[in-house]
């Protein structure tokens, strides 16, 4: 029998997870793992311009560092990027969700600020275009990373 | 510059003063914005002090000045403190394994921003002091600038909420251990306590750290989170350093220019 039954449970551990790959939770063997550094800092970038962007309209292009709704917007952004950052569990599973959101958001601010802000809309143009870019590099780097095998092995099977 | 449009609509939205005129008083320039309409006499002056006026008080020059200062003296603490946060976070690298590439990047990314808003608050009190607010004031008023002032408040808050984060990890683990800050900084520890905390902190390079380890990563993370803090408080309590004062008067006719 191969099964490891026979091996202490550490060894036992290891072996069931060298079969299965890297799963959520495991961050060790993302933490070196230069593609999903890459797949993660895009993510957070991509976020992080379309909430600038979200800002921006929300202050109607004027200066509103300080403010509640600058908070209110760049709270959330700061824990989902630090947990994102540390491979928790939890952002990891919301990843992709969370990343494709980014582009519609600051899609969303741009077509706002035509309307309510006009001052903001050629920053916020530039925003969603390097926000489109930023979310086309992290999905892209996505594929066939060890987030992905994470991401597909943390899944109950069907 | 005040949006007319805007203020005409907000005085006629108030009953008690609508179809009244509108005198603007902005920055020592006065002008009629619009005359009373028929049935009505008497005015509504505004006294606007954006901070770029040549008439600007003495106590508006320094209200304007301190703002700079503040602002500068949060920004370069930020930056300092988070530059030997660091230095040290390499430094003890080998004995807790490091941080992941992305935490890495994310850590050198927000010193990056803390000393350029350092170089850019160091920039604005250098106008303030020799008489150039209106540099100051054009930076305000572009939108390359404050679009740039956002992200790099971003990037330097998303470092702040890693090091809140490890502070908050390290606080629990201490508490599970029964051990003070102070202990933990400074005091020595038994082979339980550093075995707790080693695995409570999940430092995988060593079963149980030496106490002078864990002394050097507590005081670094008491360092990050006072580097944190500065940077947030340098985000909430930045408003571009504009002062605006704002006065409103109602008169039967307009004040003599």
């Amino acid at each position: 029998m191969t099964s490891g039954y026979g091996l202490s449970p550490n060894r036992r551990r290891n072996s069931a997870q060298r079969d299965r790959g890297p799963q959520i939770g495991d961050s060790q063997p993302l933490k070196r793992d230069r593609r999903a550094a890459v797949v993660v800092l895009s993510a957070i970038a991509a976020m992080l311009l379309a909430a600038v962007a979200v800002v921006l309209v929300l202050t109607g292009g004027t200066q509103g560092r300080g403010t509640a709704l600058y908070w209110l917007v760049m709270l959330p952004l700061a824990y989902w990027a630090t947990q994102l950052a540390a491979y928790a569990p939890t952002a990891l599973r919301w990843l992709r969700a969370t990343t494709w959101l980014a582009p519609f958001l600051s899609g969303a601010a741009l077509g706002l600020s035509l309307r309510f802000a006009p001052p903001a809309t050629a920053a916020c143009g530039v925003l969603f275009a390097a926000c489109a870019v930023a979310t086309a590099i992290s999905l892209f780097a996505f594929r066939g990373s060890l987030l992905e095998r994470a991401s597909t092995n943390g899944r109950p099977d069907p | 510059m005040i949006d007319t449009v805007k203020l005409i609509q907000g005085v006629d939205r108030v009953p008690e003063t609508a179809g009244m005129g509108i005198y603007v008083i902005e920055d020592g320039s006065a002008r009629i914005v619009r005359p009373p309409k028929p049935g009505a006499t008497s005015y509504v002056v505004f006294s606007v002090a954006t901070g770029a006026g040549r008439t600007q008080s003495s106590q508006g020059k320094n209200a304007h000045m301190l703002t700079e200062l503040w602002s500068a003296g949060v920004s370069c603490g930020g930056a300092v403190i988070s530059g030997i946060g660091v230095v040290g976070a390499a430094a003890l690298a080998p004995e807790t394994g490091g941080l992941s590439l992305a935490g890495e990047v994310l850590l050198w990314s927000g010193m990056t921003a803390s000393a350029s808003q350092c170089l850019v608050s160091a920039y604005r009190v250098g106008n303030a002091a020799t008489g150039r607010e209106s540099v100051n004031q054009s930076l305000d008023e572009s939108m390359t600038y404050k679009t740039s002032m956002y992200v790099l408040d971003g990037v330097g808050l998303i470092g702040a909420g890693g090091a809140i984060k490890e502070f908050a990890v390290t606080e629990d683990v201490l508490k599970e251990a029964g051990i003070s800050w102070e202990a933990a900084k400074t005091g020595g520890l038994s082979r339980q306590s550093r075995l707790a905390i080693t695995q409570g902190l999940e430092i995988q390079t060593a079963k149980r750290l030496p106490t002078a380890v864990i002394n050097r990563i507590v005081k670094q993370r008491l360092l990050d989170v006072t580097g944190a803090a500065l940077g947030i408080a340098g985000s909430g309590s930045t408003d571009g350093g504009v002062v605006h004062d704002v006065g409103i008067w109602i008169v039967t006719k307009p004040p003599a220019k």
